[in-house]
């Protein structure tokens, strides 16, 4: 979540920086704009302001320069009472025709001045006169005191206006001055004429409108007061008012039609602090407002008066399609900036999301690892340690950051067989690119003990490429030694089942086979000589006399003779498939495969003769003192007439006879179909 | 059942509003001497006085010209209306239901005023063995044709006789003058001396005439309250500023006060009308 509120925090960082990069890259276009169009008005009404200087210029050279007119005025000026009044009104009624035509041709203001700078006659108000201007009105103080023409606007008791006042002479007196003046509705008009003929032109933009705004600390206190209801103060500013038309229509006849844009704009702008602070400032300026979905350059001329203070500005109003570009523009590569850094926003959390999945998942495979009891590490190409689970901690000693880094061989890892030069299986692994499990590997802890290991060395891939090798392995001490304990376990119980089995086969006194096994083996040999048409041999031998010596020496010695007797016959036996078994008592059983008739009487033979010289004392044996054997001997080549039962009773008959014929005697006989050959 | 309680809670607020509002409409109109935004902006404040006084709603109607004003007072359109001498007695002589409420003074505290015949500099009707061109302000305008033609009586000349024009106002039939375009002309006599510096000469100057006056229809309001309007109105010069003795936030013409208007009071205009009837006027 912590990393999520990052990622927001950074995203919402970027955001806001790029939308205020491309905004103040809007503004700064913008603002140029404006300055440029600032410049562009400001030459424009300068030419216009200049246009009416001329104009003035022209008016004074050839109207008001001329004797009659000169003659007049310096009578007025020279004269008194009625006279000067009547004076007065013949300058009137002179020079009101040329004024009329001079209306049309937007010059607003004929006012003559006397030397002192009193209103002679004013054309404009023609029964307002003998006021002093004084107060009010220094470009007329300055044409009558230094006797210079002064240009400029200035504020006045009822009209203001840009003034154009020449000192008048006649016959080298100072007979006083005359202002030729333009309103600001005449420079507006001959604004507007600039505007359509190139301004806007060159803007590429519509018709500008215009207003005048007055600055009220400059002129309310020069005003007849009667006038004072005919100016209204704008939205913009207190300290701005603007005169209404019905006060230029009711006092001049000029037409002026308001403009309801620029009241709208005014009203718009009324709410704006930065409009506020420029107009205090009294510098030309210029902003761009929004009307209505319409985009407008609001341009504010400064305009000052002869004094170079601040008088009043002009307010000029266009309709500015390239600002609304601009503002499209910046809008559209907001929201670019916008919908980008919210993909990126989104790339992120995905891969946020993707990143806690695959630590989760580590997670989750850590605890398995962690939990496995099997150590687990894994190693680069060069056998560095890069990954190791608890369990291997566990095991060697280390800690994990301690194993990291490290080459695994070098610090564990220990040869099958102590040999340095045994490779390491991770090289192995990575060699052969196959997995290698084993249990002969030793690996060496912390403490240098060696212990053995089970381990299963995987090669890691990425994709189809090898990394390195992922290796698991156990600590197997104590299987080994419960192996070892198994398996000499299993030894012992081999050899107890080898004993048991003997035991059961064998003859417990005298070691040679027992009666049981002797009938598992006549059956066996019996079918395998019937089977190959081999001979068999059969000796049934019995210790003669051997109840006697039980009674003369103990059964003790009686069980040594047997053993002795037992160990002879078995010697005597020399080939592995003999066989010899007690078959009861004193009486022994030798069965000797492919061996025929006279290899059996040999055998037997033999057997009496090893006897003889073990010269055992048997003083019951009456005729030999010592103890002799009586052997009965049959052999066999099996060929389906006889049975294994016929077999043994021919050889049982003929230790018979051997007993009959005295003891210490072989008697041999063929079994073959219904006869027996002796 | 919500909407119900929605629309009573609405309903009865407005309806106590309501209730407390003036019940109708009074209207009035004064006559059109200057542009409509000036007559309104001089009338306004006068109009909110006497809401205040008669609880009702005031309108400020703008007719076009005299005429017209006079007619809608006739078809009753108006309530109360602002009229000189010669509108007044010409509404009268026609219509008896229209009767003065209070006269106006001026900064002067007079409640009449004169009119002048001038001319320009020193020139003199008699002198002049041409019949002289007169410049006179306008046919409803006391000192237009009526009162010009009486001070012309003693010169021996005549409206009937002398080429006249209606110049519109009092100020351009002084500038006329001036310019040479007439030769006399009929103004007020305190624009006639505003103009005295361009050498404009009062010749002769005409007894003191009744001035504006508040006139109501008695069609339309009852007398009880007309004559609690003109109680309430003249009450109210004791309310004006004690030093300036003016309401300034009235009209200019109607700012110095208010006198009981009477319609005797316009007999001499009766007289005047009857001896030199109006050509341009007459019923």
């Amino acid at each position: 979540m912590k990393r999520y509120l990052v990622s927001s925090f950074i995203f919402f960082l970027f955001l806001c920086g790029a939308i205020l990069l491309i905004y103040s890259r809007c503004i700064q276009i913008q603002n140029d704009h404006l300055q440029q169009h600032l410049f562009t008005e400001q030459a424009a009404i300068r030419s216009s302001i200049h246009t009416y200087s001329l104009l003035a210029q022209a008016i004074n050279d050839e109207v008001i320069q001329t004797e009659q007119v000169l003659k007049l005025v310096h009578d007025i000026t020279n004269s008194h009472g009625k006279e000067q009044n009547i004076l007065r009104g013949q300058l009137y009624r002179l020079l009101d025709p040329v004024y009329q035509r001079l209306r049309g041709k937007q010059v607003r203001q004929l006012h003559f001045h006397f030397p002192d700078s009193r209103s002679m006659l004013r054309f404009h108000a023609p029964s307002r006169s003998d006021d002093s201007l004084v107060a009010v009105r220094p470009s007329v103080v300055r044409a009558n005191t230094d006797h210079e023409i002064v240009n400029g606007f200035e504020s006045g008791r009822i009209f203001h206006g840009f003034r154009h006042v020449y000192p008048l002479s006649y016959q080298g007196e100072h007979i006083g001055s005359v202002e030729i003046s333009t309103s600001f509705y005449q420079i507006r008009n001959e604004f507007k004429h600039l505007s359509e003929d190139g301004l806007n032109t060159l803007n590429n933009s519509n018709k500008s409108q215009l207003a005048f705004l007055l600055y009220r600390p400059e002129m309310w206190n020069k005003l007849f007061d009667d006038l004072h209801t005919f100016y209204q103060t704008t939205p913009l500013h207190p300290d701005y008012i603007i005169e209404r038309a019905d006060l230029i229509s009711s006092l001049c006849s000029e037409k002026i039609s308001e403009s309801p844009l620029v009241d709208r704009v005014q009203q718009k702008l009324s709410h704006s602090s930065e409009v506020a602070r420029k107009l205090k400032q009294h510098r030309s300026f210029a902003v761009a407002v929004n009307l209505r979905g319409t985009t407008y350059t609001v341009v504010f001329h400064s305009v000052q008066n002869t004094l170079k203070q601040h008088a009043a500005y002009i307010m000029s109003v266009t309709p500015e399609p390239f600002i609304a570009t601009i503002r499209n523009d910046g809008i559209l590569m907001g929201v670019l900036a916008t919908v980008l850094l919210t993909v990126i926003l989104l790339y992120r959390f995905r891969f946020l999301a993707a990143d806690e999945n695959e630590k989760r998942q580590a997670l989750f495979l850590s605890n398995i690892s962690d939990n496995l009891g099997t150590a687990l590490y894994t190693t680069n190409h060069e056998g560095t340690i890069t990954f190791t689970n608890t369990a291997m901690e566990v095991l060697l000693g280390y800690q994990q950051k301690e194993m990291l880094g490290r080459n695994a061989h070098e610090l564990f890892h220990q040869p099958q067989d102590t040999d340095d030069h045994s490779p390491c299986i991770c090289e192995e692994v990575l060699r052969t690119n196959t997995t290698i499990r084993s249990d002969a590997y030793y690996f060496v802890d912390r403490t240098g003990a060696l212990f053995p290991v089970e381990v299963v060395c995987s090669p890691l891939r990425d994709h189809k490429q090898t990394i390195g090798t992922a290796t698991i392995f156990q600590d197997i001490s104590k299987r080994r030694e419960q192996e070892e304990q198994l398996q000499q376990a299993q030894q012992e119980l081999i050899s107890a089942n080898a004993s048991l089995k003997n035991l059961a086969s064998h003859d417990g006194l005298t070691g040679v086979y027992n009666r049981r096994s002797f009938d598992e083996q006549v059956e066996r040999l019996w079918r395998s000589a019937a089977r190959h048409k081999q001979p068999l041999a059969l000796l049934m031998v019995d210790i003669d006399h051997f109840k006697r010596y039980n009674d003369l020496f103990g059964h003790l010695q009686g069980d040594e003779c047997l053993r002795r007797v037992a160990q002879t016959l078995q010697k005597a036996c020399k080939r592995p498939e003999d066989f010899v078994a007690r078959y009861g008592g004193e009486e022994f059983a030798i069965l000797l495969p492919l061996t025929g008739h006279d290899d059996s009487e040999h055998v037997a033979q033999r057997i009496q003769a090893q006897i003889g010289s073990l010269a055992i004392e048997h003083p019951g044996n009456e005729k030999n003192q010592r103890i002799t054997l009586s052997i009965g001997c049959c052999t066999c080549l099996p060929d389906g007439g006889e049975t294994v039962q016929d077999f043994i009773f021919a050889a049982d008959q003929c230790l018979y006879r051997a007993k009959e014929e005295g003891r210490n005697t072989i008697c041999c006989c063929r079994l073959q179909g219904d006869e027996q050959e002796s | 059942m919500f909407r119900i309680l929605l629309a009573l809670f609405i309903f009865l607020p407005l309806s106590s509003v309501f209730a407390a509002s003036p019940s109708s409409t009074l209207r009035f109109s004064p006559l059109p001497m200057l542009s409509e935004h000036l007559v309104k902006e001089q009338f306004l404040s006068f109009c909110s006085s006497l809401s205040e006084l008669t609880c009702q709603n005031v309108s400020l109607i703008y007719k076009k010209d005299y005429q017209d004003l006079l007619k809608a007072l006739h078809n009753d359109e108006l309530d109360l209306a602002y009229l000189g001498p010669l509108p007044y007695v010409m509404a009268r002589k026609t219509d008896p239901d229209i009767i003065p409420v209070v006269r106006f003074l001026d900064k002067h505290q007079k409640a009449t005023y004169t009119c002048s015949l001038v001319t320009f500099g020193h020139n003199h009707p008699n002198l002049d063995a041409d019949y002289p061109t007169i410049a006179l302000t306008q046919p409803y305008s006391t000192c237009g044709y009526l009162v010009t033609e009486s001070l012309l009586s003693p010169y021996q000349h005549s409206l009937n006789d002398c080429p006249y024009t209606y110049v519109g106002d009092h100020e351009q039939a002084a500038l006329a003058v001036i310019r040479g375009d007439a030769a006399l002309a009929g103004v007020k006599t305190t624009i006639a001396r505003r103009y005295e510096n361009l050498g404009l000469t009062i010749l002769d100057e005409s007894a003191p005439l009744p001035g504006f006056l508040l006139v109501a229809n008695r069609r339309t309001l009852d007398p009880a309250t007309i004559d609690q309007l003109r109680s309430d109105l003249l009450s109210l010069n004791h309310a004006f500023s004690a030093d300036q003795k003016e309401k300034p936030e009235w009209g200019k013409m109607i700012r110095y006060g208010m006198i009981e208007a009477h319609d005797e009071d316009y007999d001499a205009i009766r007289a005047l009308l009857t001896r030199f009837p109006v050509p341009e006027i007459l019923p």
